[in-house]
């Protein structure tokens, strides 16, 4: 039985995302329907009739045999919700009807009225919390089973009964983000700015929106989202023209997101219900006439109906409070909403508009975003203040007072201080797990929706990030998991046929390296086509036919804008954007893309990013009268230098043996050309450091010391400068250079110093050790 | 005739971008330069500054302008004249300039800074025709005020190539050898 549950699961999701003319879409289903007549076996079955027929349905649908594609349509989905009900429920099927266009001999046969009008999956009654119940029912709803029918999979009431309340939280500020975004972005078109950027950017935001609500199971903002998307997909692609009337949808639908959004966020405090009908009310037929080009109806919008929040403060009358309380007793049952059991006993309505408050307050952090320039200048200003105390602190003159009540005063200075200084901080840096813990559950809820088995390793989830770029990441690592699981990983059944385990696996980890901040998706599924790939950009002529491109160029042109080479568009992914939205958010940080992949073998790619403002541990080394910074990640160990341990080589380059492996030495003050003043003969130190398998040491005068820093850039001025990453702010306020340690062993081994070590021939004897 | 007077001002402004107004005016060894009063965000008195290697010499290093990393250029060595002791007079002066990606703060390394003077178009004058070797490109005019003469500079064009293709590493380039000792010999 699991198996045709899961199926039936499968169909209801497609019913939604299906429109009538999308051939394979359909084709699919139809497959599907039969699957589920394998499955069952039994002619006498009900559901084995009823999914038989759909099939039949489907098929006269793609053949172009029925007059109303739509009806028919609407009678597929009603049918599934049905057989959902006997299979999942299990309900009897005598309890239930199935359309009678099915044919399938009900007794009582049910009028179908205009099925044109109504959104596909149509909820059910959910007997517990159907808010939307003071309305006049709907005309156009078809096929209703008993009023007292379960809820089904695909239904538009939002049950947030086991949902997770922190990533909801964070998604309805995305959400609400997003649909500022698109809205500005609208009224940018209306005033005339450039369309196309504009209607990429509000696709983009819809396909967002999507997205995550796909993840969250919140099906009335998917279905809104999804339809609006595709709208502006046409407008994309230059079909249709976003003016007046469609732009109208398109706000409208905005706001319809909107008000889910205030609805989810309600409802979250107590893990309640609502009804998202009313609230979407006839946008989605507006949104598809649009998209289908018929007339768009000159009639004013009935206004937007009003939340049952708002109806109830609103009404205050007799008549309604009967509705509330009928509700309200209706949650008691359940032991649901204690507060509102006690105010409806009492009869308090007004007191309800409280209880909705604290509800909302409780449900989502108050977050204040900040501009991160102005944090910046925080935690300058702080850095500043930790200085100036210590040059107070430490002042002669005032510690030759000797006065006790000054000591004391500004060791609570200090204190004062380094708590600031901490707090500030942290508020630069954050671990990355919590975006990590967003594809976990990305993951998870794709295999249950996908049928794939994908296992999960999440490697480096305590790398702390500067925030501003985990504010970043998280769209481009769940674009990049997406694909991967959805493109990436092949079904089971496939995986064992090329000698795979059945479980596929992505690993996403995040490290440190060189300087830099790495993050790994890799997943062992199909890995890239290259053919399908090239077919696709030279049919899209995003490439010139002739042009012999290396595998990197190759995999390269998926981060093109539109570029996409699947097959069916889900509402997982794969409508093209994705991967070039990846590259330009990555590019917005200054990082870069590295793809490799091998056909049939998996795909690995692989996020760089600078660390700007992140924190690194660091070592102090001082040369001459300079003091550096080596990123201690870099380092491998360090050890003092005897005259015996050093070997020349030709009089031109030093050699150490390190345990018996060769490490070439150089001279940090030979490389950036210091000149030393005071004496020589100073026993130096060897560090040792590695950068991508390259070993070498580095000579400097000093260990001074570790040192938690942050990175500062030095500004565009210095951006040629590869050896060097960035500066620090050393503790009596000048600035000490960090080095690049991947720039320097480049420096040292290749760049500015040719075979011969030029540089030495005059210089050598000041260096003898 | 006041008319004719006005154009012909016109023509000069043109053809040397001086504007009237106020101008910080400063020391590089015996010479009095001036810059639009606009540019200067601030003078600030000589702190250490940390070199930054491989640099042109005329890259003094970096500076911590509270917390913000800013690069200082020694106007002397930038027009090579001699370099000099730093002095009790010795400060920097901190302008704003274009960059390619916005504006940029840039520390001036300077003798001494002199005053905020009042200067009048009819003071200004075209720089006079250099031999060959001094690149007038830099200067906007030159101002007769009382006795002296102060040199108005185009600090944007001073720093264009500091600012627009970036420091290079010097001992990268392929004559980098010859910088070497060059930059010793300095």
């Amino acid at each position: 039985m699991g198996n045709i549950e899961k199926q039936l699961e499968l169909i209801a999701a497609d019913i939604i995302m299906v429109s009538i003319d999308d051939m394979p879409g359909l084709a699919a289903l139809h497959d599907k329907f039969l699957e589920i007549t394998k499955l069952i076996g039994d002619k006498s079955d009900k559901v084995f009739q009823a999914a038989e027929k759909c099939s039949e349905l489907i098929e006269e649908i793609i053949l172009n045999e029925v007059s109303d594609k739509e009806k028919a349509f609407t009678v597929i989905s009603n049918s599934v919700s049905i057989m959902q009900s006997i299979i999942r429920d299990k309900r009897k099927p005598s309890e239930v009807k199935f359309p009678m266009e099915l044919g399938l001999g009900n007794s009582e046969t049910e009028k179908m009225e205009s099925p044109k009008n109504s959104p596909p999956a149509q909820s059910k009654e959910d007997g517990q919390s159907r808010l939307g119940d003071n309305k006049p029912q709907n005309t156009n709803q078809t096929a209703e089973v008993s009023s007292k029918s379960e809820i089904p999979e695909e239904s538009l009431v939002v049950n947030l009964d086991d949902a997770d309340t922190s990533l909801l939280a964070d998604f309805i500020t995305e959400a609400r983000e997003h649909c500022s975004t698109a809205e500005q972005m609208l009224m940018d078109i209306e005033s005339g700015e450039d369309p196309e950027a504009a209607i990429n950017s509000i696709f983009r935001s819809f396909h967002t929106i999507k997205g995550a609500s796909g993840f969250l199971d919140l099906k009335p903002v998917l279905v809104v989202a999804h339809e609006s998307e595709t709208l502006l997909d046409m407008a994309r692609k230059g079909t249709i023209k976003i003016e007046n009337k469609r732009a109208d949808i398109i706000f409208d639908s905005i706001d319809i997101i909107r008000k889910l959004l205030d609805n989810v966020e309600e409802s979250m405090a107590d893990n309640g219900s609502f009804d998202a009908r009313e609230i979407i009310g006839d946008i989605l037929e507006r949104l598809r006439a649009a998209i289908s080009g018929e007339e768009l109806s000159t009639e004013i919008d009935p206004p937007p109906p009003k939340r049952l929040g708002e109806m109830l403060v609103e009404s205050g009358d007799l008549s309604k409070d009967d509705v509330d309380d009928l509700l309200e007793k209706q949650k008691k049952s359940n032991n649901k909403g204690k507060l509102g059991e006690i105010l409806v006993e009492e009869k308090k309505v007004p007191a309800k508009k409280i209880a909705k408050a604290l509800r909302r307050q409780k449900a989502v952090k108050e977050m204040v975003k900040i501009d991160t320039g102005r944090l910046d200048k925080l935690l300058d200003t702080i850095g500043e203040l930790v200085i100036a105390e210590s040059m107070v602190g430490q002042n002669e003159q005032i510690l030759a007072l000797g006065s006790t009540n000054i000591a004391r005063n500004i060791s609570h200075l200090n204190k004062i201080t380094r708590e600031l200084q901490e707090m500030g901080m942290a508020m630069r840096l954050v671990p990355v797990r919590s975006t990590f813990q967003k594809l976990a559950r990305a993951v998870r809820d794709l295999t249950k929706k996908s049928g794939k088995k994908i296992e999960l390793v999440l490697n480096g989830e305590d790398t702390d990030v500067d925030r501003g770029i985990v504010e970043h990441i998280g769209d481009p690592l769940m674009h990049m998991v997406r694909n991967s699981a959805d493109h990436g990983i092949e079904d089971p059944d496939e995986r064992i046929k090329m000698g795979k385990p059945p479980v596929g696996k992505i690993t996403i980890s995040a490290y440190h390296k060189g300087g830099n901040i790495y993050f790994d998706i890799e997943d062992d599924g199909r890995g890239l086509d290259k053919e399908r790939i090239l077919a696709k950009a030279r049919e899209n002529g995003l490439i010139d036919p002739n042009k012999e491109l290396t595998d990197n160029e190759i995999y390269k042109l998926i981060l093109l804008p539109g570029f996409s080479t699947a097959k069916k568009i889900t509402d997982i992914s794969g409508r093209g954007v994705g991967m070039d939205v990846v590259q330009r958010n990555i590019e917005a940080m200054r990082g870069s893309l590295e793809i490799e992949s091998k056909q049939g073998e998996g795909t690995k790619i692989s996020m760089r990013l600078p660390l700007t403002l992140a924190i690194i541990d660091g070592m102090l080394v001082s040369v001459c009268d300079e003091e550096f910074i080596i990123p201690t990640l870099s380092v491998v160990e360090s050890l003092r230098m005897t005259p015996d341990m050093v070997h020349s080589v030709n009089k031109k380059a030093d050699i150490i043996n390190l345990r018996g492996e060769l490490l070439q030495l150089f001279h940090i003050d030979t490389l950036f050309n210091l000149s030393r003043t005071g004496n020589n003969d100073i026993q130096k130190t060897v560090v040792v450091v590695e950068d991508s398998q390259r070993k070498i040491g580095l000579v400097v005068d000093r260990l001074l010391g570790q040192r938690q820093t942050v990175i500062k850039s030095l500004g565009p001025m210095f951006s040629n400068l590869k050896w060097v990453s960035g500066g620090a702010i050393l503790s009596n306020g000048n600035v000490g250079l960090i080095i690049d340690v991947g720039g320097i062993v480049d420096l040292a081994i290749r760049g500015g110093f040719s075979p011969d070590y030029p540089e030495l021939k005059g210089t050598s004897n000041q260096f003898a050790v | 005739m006041a008319n004719t007077q006005e154009a012909e001002n016109t023509i000069e402004t043109k053809r040397y971008n001086a504007q009237a107004g106020k101008y910080l005016t400063f020391q590089l060894v015996d010479e009095e330069y001036g810059i639009e009063i606009l540019k200067v965000k601030e003078i600030i008195g000589l702190m250490d500054i940390t070199p930054v290697p491989r640099t042109p010499h005329y890259v003094r290093g970096v500076i911590n302008l509270r917390g913000k990393i800013i690069p200082v250029i020694d106007l002397r060595m930038k027009f090579d004249m001699e370099m000099q002791e730093n002095t009790p007079e010795t400060c920097i002066i901190v302008v704003d300039v274009a960059g390619p990606k916005g504006i940029i703060s840039i520390g001036l390394l300077v003798d001494a800074v002199s005053e905020v003077l009042d200067i009048e178009q009819k003071e200004i004058e075209g720089p006079p025709a250099f031999g060959s070797g001094i690149e007038v490109d830099y200067i906007l005019g030159i101002a007769k005020v009382k006795t002296s003469v102060k040199i108005l500079l185009d600090i944007d064009k001073v720093l264009d190539n500091v600012v627009a293709s970036a420091i290079t590493d010097i001992m990268s380039e392929a004559d980098g050898e010859h910088n070497i000792s060059e930059d010793m010999a300095n």
